[in-house]
């Protein structure tokens, strides 16, 4: 019986360590996890409310492809293997899990890396010329265009100038239908 | 001369010849340094002895971070002059830490063994921490004031004399 106690009194000690915090992921451990959570280095709160998974990867592909592989030669980050693209990708992943918009990840990362970072840079400075310069192109054309049709059809129809034929004297016809075998009026010599 | 065409040329040719003007200037792959003079983000990383480390415990010292890797040569070529740098400067109230970017902490353990530690080297899981201070490559090393503002970042292999020149006034 006393036996019988004492094993019950251990294996009660035993199962009481066994669930106390210290070892079932308690107070040191998790002390070390919440350190280790890195902090967002966000300057605002998320835009949305934390969105499906399905959204989430949409969201991170959508982002990825505008951003710029630090270590590629010109692939985006969705389409890089590399590690650091991999890190970006889970780095987007996090964001958008969190709740961020599209503009205030990519602003993250401008932040950081600068203008460079993105595939499409912004519409401001010198860059502003790649985005309106072709529309540009265009209007100067057709202005050129329009400007040449009317000239034409507002400018005074003249007939072409006849042109004289060539005197039957004219020695260099004289000696080109000599060299041709041909007589003045066409026939054979 | 017909001015017209001259006009319409120049109007298509002047601003392209700008904009490839401006792009000559710079190194289409260089990396902005676009987080010096703000504050350094606060991380908690474990070293590779697995004691954390948090850099807002620093506040009040001047700190030195230097993102490496065991594959990357010019980290290899700086090594000594970190080395250097943190013996003259650690004991003078500096903080000198490496944070591993893209590399097993294995790697790091054999390589400082036989090269020589002098600072901590961090273990920064999924390169989160280097995303947060824009780390495009190795090595790149950050120089933190005793305020806690990033006053420089240097892009490839950093020397003693560099290093020296930008603690010595804070000090």
């Amino acid at each position: 019986m006393t036996r019988f106690i004492l094993f019950s009194a251990w294996l009660a000690f035993a199962a009481l360590l066994i669930a106390s915090p210290a070892w079932a992921g308690g107070p040191l451990i998790t002390d070390i996890t919440e350190q280790l959570k890195q902090p967002t280095h966000m300057d605002e709160p998320p835009a949305y409310a934390p969105p499906d998974t399905a959204v989430v990867d949409q969201r991170t592909y959508e982002i990825a492809r505008k951003m710029r592989c630090p270590v590629c030669q010109g692939e985006s980050v969705a389409e890089s293997r590399s590690e650091a693209a991999i890190a970006f990708r889970e780095r987007i992943r996090e964001l958008v899990a969190a709740g961020y918009s599209e503009q205030q990840i990519t602003d993250y990362f401008i932040d950081r890396y600068g203008e460079w970072i993105v595939l499409e840079p912004k519409a401001h400075g010198v860059s502003w010329l790649i985005y309106v310069g072709p529309g540009l192109a265009v209007l100067v054309g057709l202005g050129v265009v329009v400007v040449r049709v009317r000239g034409a059809s507002s400018a005074p129809t003249e007939p072409a100038p006849r042109r004289e034929p060539p005197a039957a004297d004219d020695p260099y016809r004289a000696r080109i239908l000599a060299e041709l075998g041909e007589t003045d009026d066409g026939r054979d010599a | 001369m017909n001015w017209k065409i001259l006009a319409v040329g120049a109007v298509i040719v002047v601003p392209l010849v700008a904009v490839l003007a401006s792009g000559f200037g710079k190194d289409p792959r260089g990396v902005s340094n676009a987080l010096e003079g703000r504050k350094a983000p606060d991380f908690t990383l474990l070293d590779l002895d697995g004691q954390p480390h948090r850099l807002s415990d620093e506040a009040g010292h001047p700190v030195v971070i230097n993102y490496w890797a065991t594959w990357c040569s010019p980290c290899r070529q700086e090594h000594p002059h970190l080395l250097k740098a943190a013996e003259v400067y650690g004991p003078r109230g500096v903080a000198f830490y490496g944070v591993l970017y893209g590399d097993e902490a294995d790697k790091a353990r054999d390589f400082l063994a036989t090269h020589g530690q002098a600072f901590p080297t961090l273990v920064d899981e999924g390169d989160r921490t280097a995303i947060d201070y824009g780390v495009a490559g190795v090595p790149e090393t950050y120089v933190i004031d005793a305020n806690g503002t990033i006053v420089r970042k240097f892009i490839g292999p950093v020397s003693f004399g560099e290093l020296a020149a930008l603690l010595e006034p804070m000090l």
